[in-house]
């Protein structure tokens, strides 16, 4: 309850503000100034990401290689959130169709990427459970 | 948006940073098939708060267009993820074109927003997401034609090939770079990104069925490289970590499946596998081979102890994947020891013989990796193979002349008695002849793998039709 009223006190004082910022139409030099920290940031997020991705998937058993890359697959269509920016915004036309058909292509990533993941997932079973189904077709 | 950040998007940052330790935890727990399925939670969760987080921004005004969208996309997801285990191959080439296609579009959309006021640094990084974008959508709809099998799996090529296809990759390059020196050029964009999709499909026709393992992991990984670009341009965190780790993944199953081929990242684009060996495969044909029926097959299976199954391509081709469960079933409960070993490049993808072998219910725990039991088959009383070629050629080893020379392989020539089902004794995809099959040790067993297999099981007596 608190989290809410907390998120609804954060979202209100600054609907003017981002309101602007939503137009910004940086200017040459802060455009630029702002660019470039911004880089620096980003560089350190992918080259960290890339090591943790690098250590996080050379673990992962060669058995689950294909659910890996459907998984990936799904996560990877996050460009969603690019997309659903700019069909929101609706700045030109074109911008919204082209995020519209983005929308759709990454939406059905992460609609099939997730089901087909979780399909293929259930399937692996270890011997315990194989035994007893194969028993359970004795029986029958 | 550096510096003062306003009080709704600390929340909406905060949530990409909550679903960015769930996208990381998510790939952790896929380390073990007992925690695989927390992962997908862990990622669905993840996904539904960065959506949720970014309807929230204040920018958005038209939810009724998003909502359709996302509704449209669902519906086109869902057949997607309820396609057949046979063609999980061509659904994650299919996959990978959606994912590039969009962020080839944002890319597109946000060059035309803000096409003059685009700095230098992000003009290069805003390049680069839609030529690797570009290329990767055709590239990948024409990897998914291949293992679709409505474009030839045989390798096209011609003279100069690969001139072409670097001239024209220089010359995307080329309008990059002048799109850098002059971002307000944009009649140039169009045909950078056209040049991005025909390099693209010319970079898969030369490349055969053989080789797609590692062309999907490639693919995989430039479609991540292509959306952490797209981060960069967005300055989204989010999206560049979501891209990196896919893109870590990409590279890091392609080098897993190169190593798997004894091939270089070069040379599986560049190689085209499968031209040169068709002239020397005819010469051999006249050796004697030796084959068996099923009856005899039966009673040499059912009076070992040790029996390794090596499944391959030729198994999905043949859906044989559930006879296969009947067989190990009939062995087993006649106290043989099963087993199957897998070569990482068996199948169309990485990973792609687990899945369908997991799909007819055979436990996990029975399938064993190639380093782990290449040891075994000198114990080993039978091994059969099913629908695997290359990865059981012992030339691999012996001949330094054999195209696939180097390549790591199954040792099946070393178990007692070798049974190879196999239609005929036309050489596998990659065109390559196998000395295996004259082997004094080896049995043809000739026909229809999922017939063949069936036919076994009913001697066996273990058979559930």
């Amino acid at each position: 309850m608190s989290f809410l009223l907390c998120l609804r006190w954060l979202n209100d004082p600054e609907l003017e503000e981002t309101r602007d910022s939503a137009e910004k139409i940086p200017t040459e030099e802060t455009g630029k100034m702002n660019s470039s920290s911004n880089l620096i940031n980003a560089l350190f997020i992918f080259v960290l990401a890339g090591f943790i991705g690098f250590e996080v998937i050379r673990r992962v058993s060669p058995l689950l290689h294909t659910p890996l890359m459907s998984l990936t697959n799904a996560l990877d269509a996050i460009a969603v959130v690019g997309a659903i920016v700019l069909v929101g915004e609706h700045k030109s036309t074109l911008s919204a169709v082209f995020g519209f058909i983005a929308v759709v292509a990454a939406t059905s990533n992460i609609v099939g990427g997730f089901l087909i993941t979780d399909r293929m997932l259930k399937m692996f079973k270890s011997s315990r459970p194989a035994a007893k189904s194969s028993a359970d077709s004795v029986t029958k | 948006m550096t510096g003062e950040l306003a009080g709704g998007q600390v929340v909406i940052e905060l949530l990409y940073l909550i679903a960015s330790v769930l996208f990381i935890l998510s790939l952790k727990w896929m380390s073990s098939p007992t925690t695989a399925r927390h992962g997908i939670w862990a990622g669905e969760a993840g996904m539904l708060l960065a959506i949720c987080g970014t309807l929230l921004r204040h920018g958005i005004v038209d939810y009724r267009l998003i909502a359709i969208a996302l509704v449209l996309g669902a519906i086109i997801g869902v057949p997607l993820g309820r396609v057949a285990m046979t063609a999980v191959p061509q659904r994650t080439a299919l996959s990978h074109a959606f994912g590039a296609l969009c962020v080839t579009l944002v890319g597109s959309a946000e060059f035309y927003l803000r096409s003059p006021d685009i700095s230098r640094f992000m003009m290069s990084v805003l390049s680069l997401e839609v030529i690797l974008g570009g290329l990767t959508f055709t590239g990948s709809l024409m990897a998914a034609g291949k293992l679709q099998e409505i474009l030839p799996q045989r390798p096209l090529t011609y003279k100069g090939q690969n001139l072409v296809n670097f001239i024209l990759l220089a010359g995307a390059l080329a309008i990059a770079v002048s799109l850098v020196m002059h971002p307000e050029s944009r009649s140039l964009f169009p045909f950078m990104i056209l040049i991005a999709l025909a390099f693209g499909v010319l970079l898969i026709i030369p490349i055969g069925g053989a080789d797609m393992p590692t062309v999907i992991s490639l693919l995989n990984g430039y479609a991540g490289l292509s959306a952490a670009a797209m981060g960069f341009v967005l300055d989204s965190k989010l999206l560049i970590i979501a891209g990196a780790l896919d893109g870590s993944s990409g590279l890091i199953l392609s080098i897993i499946m190169s190593k798997a081929m004894n091939r270089s990242f070069t040379n599986v684009l560049f190689g085209a596998f499968g031209q040169v060996q068709t002239s020397s495969a005819g010469a051999e044909e006249a050796r004697p081979v030796r084959s068996a029926t099923p009856e005899e097959a039966a009673a040499i299976l059912s009076a070992a102890n040790r029996v390794i199954v090596v499944p391959g391509y030729g198994m999905a081709v043949a859906q044989a994947q559930h006879k296969v469960r009947e067989l190990y079933d009939a062995l087993t409960k006649r106290g043989v020891d099963v087993r199957f070993a897998i070569h990482p490049v068996a199948g169309r993808m990485p990973g792609h013989m687990n899945v369908l072998l997991a799909e007819a219910n055979i436990p996990y725990d029975r399938l064993i990796e190639m380093e782990e039991i290449n040891g075994d088959f000198p114990q080993t009383d039978v091994a059969l193979v099913i629908g695997a070629n290359d990865v059981t050629n012992p030339a691999a080893r012996s001949d330094a002349s054999s195209p696939i020379y180097g390549m790591p392989i199954l040792d099946v020539d070393k178990a007692h008695t070798v049974m190879v089902i196999k239609r005929s004794m036309n050489p596998g995809f990659a065109g390559i002849d196998n000395p295996l099959y004259y082997l004094d040790n080896n049995l043809m067993l000739f026909g229809d793998a999922k017939a063949f297999v069936g036919s076994i099981v009913r001697e066996l007596g273990g058979g559930h039709s």
